[in-house]
């Protein structure tokens, strides 16, 4: 069980991560998220939808609406430049904590 | 078999109906619904099972979007936009702004709920306001906690009165015998209409008094001009309202002048006070110095023996009135002992106090017509009961509208609206309807304020005071309704299981619906008690004025003259008027039938004189019955002769005659006993006249005795000729001189003069038939939206009927039925109650026409007409409605 704040912190540059390089949909995001964490990070669309909303609306993602052969109308996200700029920005951060906890984890497993 | 697309339409028409979901955001949950439905069925689950689940877990835990938001965007409340405030203010903006869309969606439920509850609310705005004023009645006074006023409670044999009024040498008495006594003051009221002149400026005025000097010591009549302690000194001084003052000098300076009054007597004004205020348990426009009233016989003013003062008495506590009260019937003793032997009578002295005197007095000789605290509760009862209705509309309307919401509440639930959200989301909805009705109510109230004055008689513009309850008592009204029409839907419907709901499957439970049925019923039941009420009151007041009062009461005026010149000149003034064309007779007498009359004691003979009796009393000449119309049954009427100040010749009425045991009663003597001379002295009874009228209707006809001196008389009768009665009149104003040359024409109507003391039953009539039409308003409002609701509820119902091959007579009935057995089951509660309290009402009057099966059959019918009204129009629109359509709407 990953906690709400962790959740929450880690939703953005998910998201963005995931629409780098090619665009997609809210149903396959939530998708490709639970495959690729294993089964851990299973969002609802109550909790995506308004991000991707509220990202669109800082600029961060861009939409448009596809259909597709069967008919079915699907609104897709991508990154703007804004977006990437931002990606680059919560990697970096993501990764200065990351190597501190590794160091710390390190430290602990080797004094046992 | 399931429709998956019909499924998704509807869903999305739920969706929809949530108004925080925009259109673009609905597509895109919907397509999201979809893709999932698609994966649910490729791992097997059937189309149905996948749809629901899937329509379920949409809107789950949006709390991570709030998460994240606080992480990402500083907001200060720390919440998503999408999301209504927290807070009752925030929430009630937003409510109010649904409430506003969903009006404009569904005008007719909130137009009516509103409506419904602004008429109740102006209605208890209005009540309020008059409870208010009624018991704020002579509380402007500084000492008003410590003023009583001298009452008497008198018996003499054969009657009791209990009378406001008090002799005249008691006031000074008390305050010097008994130190908890610091200061009293004495009233002595003038004729109602008196000629005020002042250089050019003439007109009638009333409210004029005599009062002691220490009148500004003891009540609080702020003085303008003068010297509040010298003002009522002299005799011949005059105090005067700023409104006179106004009227009469205009803008120069009263103190000093003369104003002249009857045309005889000059007055000096030496004071100019505030005018009086309206709450107050009677009005003055002057005061004159209850010194003039003795300046030439100081003598006359130690009669005990009379009480034509009011008399108020200042205490040093208000503690100390009742012992004050128990020494009283020594102080009785010691100054009347001789007097009540004489007339055989016994008195004792009673305080009421200042504040009591407007709500709880109901004594005789009273100076003006007083309130009753019974109309005040009476008022509020009704204000409870009015309010009582409109939230009841309120709640039914409310909870009838939810179940055809359910569907909605089932999604907010699914999205994750907590029951405390949504129970306060319905409280803030009440309370968004709630502020607008208010407001509507406000301006309701203000409108029909003056109708509401003029109906209770009460002047309700008491100016600043109402600023200072009308804020604190509204909210706190608002409060309460909220609360209470607020929280029956808001618990209830937040119950419901969000499954079941979005299923369509909702019930209101039977016992929801019996609750609302019977909440109606007991609506109707008040509206009708109050449609019978009025009925029973309008028929004894119909009653009233018809019966015959024994005496031809149209077509007569009756004109003030002053005694002397009755006296002295009749005969000439009889000659004079006769001339004019549409005299048709003239008279005089000391007393007017209608208004009311002394009392006298007697001594029949054949009784002894320790049986004496009390009968009404009054004088006339010999013109009086034939121009009154009364009959003569027995003996003859008074004679020329007979009319001279030392005359014996009496008439009495039959039921003095019946009640003395005299067949035969003329020739028979009786003694009176005279107040002037103190001694008893024999009359000679002439004739015997048909009982007629002399008071009101409340009682029963009294023993009367016409007296035939004629130093008593005070007012000539004067019956016209009904073609010409104007015409009459304006000859007689200006011939008036030769025969009053001091006094210009001054009449009124015995009609309007006896008629009018029905005005405080006139005046209940008007109230209740203003209340019962509230009631009927908003009972049919709340019928109205009810049947809307279980048409719109049943349209599919309505619609398999017709195909079945249904007519629409046959539906409209089967509608309308059911709102006819409400009304009718009403009527099993309305009419004992109202029957009960009606022929207690009825007891005050001596003569009353009992209580008909008509009136209740007329009110039961007419609150079906209006019921069926309401309801037929819309049940002949569902049965004539195209079957085909009503089916499609699922």
């Amino acid at each position: 069980m990953i906690s709400k704040a962790l959740i929450a912190a880690s939703t953005k540059p998910i998201i963005l991560s995931t629409l780098l390089g090619r665009e997609s949909y809210g149903y396959q995001i939530i998708q490709k998220v639970k495959k690729v964490s294993g089964g851990t990070l299973e969002w609802s669309d109550g909790m995506l939808y308004p991000v991707l909303h509220r990202l669109e609306k800082d600029g961060l993602l861009v939409s448009h609406w596809k259909r597709s052969e069967e008919g079915r109308y699907r609104k897709y996200y991508g990154l703007t430049d804004l977006g990437r700029k931002d990606l680059e920005a919560e990697m970096s951060q993501w990764s200065s904590v990351n190597a501190t906890l590794a160091k710390l984890w390190k430290a602990l497993a080797a004094s046992d | 078999m399931f429709d998956l697309e019909k499924a998704i339409l509807r869903w999305r028409e739920t969706l929809r109906r949530n108004e925080s979901l925009e259109e673009a955001f609905i597509v895109e949950l919907e397509s999201h619904l979809r893709d999932e439905v698609d994966r649910s069925c490729r791992e097997g689950a059937s189309v149905e099972e996948a749809f629901r689940k899937a329509a379920a877990e949409i809107g789950q835990a949006g709390d991570i979007g709030e998460e994240f938001y606080k992480t990402y965007t500083p907001r200060l409340s720390g919440r998503p936009p999408w999301k209504p405030g927290r807070s009752l203010p925030a929430l009630l903006g937003n409510s109010l702004k649904i409430v506003l869309r969903r009006a404009r969606k569904s005008k007719a439920y909130s137009l009516i709920n509103i409506a419904g509850l602004a008429v109740g609310l102006a209605c208890c705005i209005l009540i309020v306001a008059y409870i208010l004023t009624e018991l704020s009645y002579d509380g402007y006074h500084k000492n008003a906690s410590r003023i009583v006023r001298l009452g008497v409670k008198a018996e003499f044999p054969g009657t009791s009165i209990t009378a406001a009024v008090s002799n005249t040498p008691a006031g000074p008495a008390l305050v010097e015998e008994f130190p908890e006594v610091l200061n009293a003051v004495r009233f002595r009221p003038t004729s109602p209409r008196t000629v005020v002149s002042y250089g050019d400026r003439q007109d009638y005025e009333g409210g004029i008094f005599f009062a002691d000097r220490s009148v500004f010591d003891v009540f609080t009549f702020p003085m303008l001009k003068g010297d509040p302690r010298t003002a009522l000194e002299a005799p011949g001084s005059l105090v005067i309202t700023a409104s006179i003052a106004a009227k009469y000098f205009g803008d120069e300076d009263p103190l000093g002048k003369v104003l002249r009054l009857n045309n005889q007597e000059d007055r000096t004004v030496t004071g100019v006070i505030a005018d009086v205020p309206r709450n107050s348990h009677f009005t003055f426009n002057m005061l004159l110095s209850f010194e003039s009233l003795y300046a030439q016989n100081r003598k006359a003013q130690e009669r005990w023996l009379g009480f034509p003062n009011y008399t108020y008495l200042l205490l040093g506590d208000e503690a100390q009135r009742e012992a004050l009260e128990a020494k009283l019937p020594a102080f009785v003793q010691a100054h009347m002992a001789d007097d009540l032997k004489a007339v055989r009578g016994t008195l004792s002295y009673f305080l009421q106090p200042l504040t009591r005197i407007h709500l709880h007095s109901r004594l005789d000789r009273d100076v003006a017509p007083q309130g009753s605290v019974l109309y005040v509760y009476i008022f509020a009862a009704v204000a409870l009961f009015i309010l009582l209705l409109a939230c009841i509309n309120f709640v039914n309307l409310s909870t009838a509208r939810a179940s055809t919401q359910s569907r909605e509440i089932g999604v907010r639930k699914a999205c994750g609206a907590s029951r405390r959200d949504l129970i306060r989301h319905f409280l803030a909805e009440t309370f968004a309807h709630g502020l607008i009705a208010l407001a509507i109510a406000l301006g309701l109230s203000e409108l029909a304020l003056s109708y509401f004055s003029a109906l209770t008689g009460v002047d309700l513009r008491i100016g600043a005071a109402r600023l200072q309850w009308l804020i604190p008592s509204s909210i706190g009204l608002l409060v309460f309704v909220g609360v209470a029409a607020g929280s029956y839907p808001a618990f209830l419907l937040s119950a419901y299981r969000p499954a079941r709901v979005l299923k369509g499957d909702v019930r209101t439970g039977v016992s929801g619906s019996r609750f609302r049925d019977a909440l109606a019923v007991f609506q109707f039941a008040v509206s009708i008690s109050l449609i019978i009420g009025t009925g029973i009151i309008m028929n004894q007041l119909r009653f009233m004025k018809t019966r015959d009062p024994g005496f031809r009461k149209e077509d007569v005026v009756i004109v003030r003259v002053m005694p002397d010149r009755l006296r002295r000149s009749y005969p000439s003034i009889k000659a004079r008027l006769g001339q004019v064309p549409g005299v048709l007779g003239v008279a005089a007498t000391s007393t007017v039938p209608g208004i009311g009359s002394d009392i006298g004691q007697f001594v029949p003979e054949g009784f002894g004189q320790d049986q004496a009796q009390t009968m009404d009393v009054m004088n006339a000449n010999a013109d009086f019955l034939p121009t009154m119309g009364i009959k003569l049954v027995d003996g003859r009427n008074f004679s020329a002769e007979d009319g001279t100040e030392a005359s014996s010749a009496v008439l009495i009425n039959r039921t003095a005659a019946r009640k003395f045991g005299w067949d035969a009663a003329v020739g028979k003597t009786i003694r009176q006993y005279s107040n002037a001379t103190r001694q008893w002295e024999m009359r000679t009874v002439v004739g015997v006249v048909e009982d007629f009228q002399l008071a009101s209707d409340y009682r029963p006809i009294a023993p009367l005795c016409i007296g035939a001196s004629s130093t008593d008389f005070g007012g000539l009768v004067i019956r016209l000729d009904r073609t010409n009665v104007r015409g009459t009149l304006a000859t007689l104003n200006a011939i008036w001189k030769d025969i009053d040359a001091d006094r210009p024409f001054d009449y009124f109507f015995l009609e309007a003069q006896f008629d009018g003391q029905y005005r405080s039953e006139e005046r209940l009539w008007g109230i209740m038939g203003s209340f019962a039409v509230v009631s009927i308003v908003i009972a049919c409002l709340g019928l109205f939206g009810m049947t809307s609701f279980a048409v719109e509820r049943r349209t599919k119902e309505i619609g398999i009927r017709k195909i079945l091959g249904a007519s629409a007579p046959e539906i409209t009935l089967m509608l309308a039925k059911e709102s006819a057995k409400r009304v009718l089951l009403a009527n099993l509660v309305a009419w004992p109650v109202t029957y009960f309290a009606m022929a207690g009402w009825l007891r005050r009057f001596a003569y009353r026409d009992g209580i008909g099966i008509g009136t209740f059959v007329l009110s039961t019918a007419l609150a079906l007409l209006i019921a069926m009204a309401t309801v037929g129009w819309q049940a002949v629109r569902a049965a004539t409605a195209d079957p085909v359509q009503s089916l499609r709407y699922e």
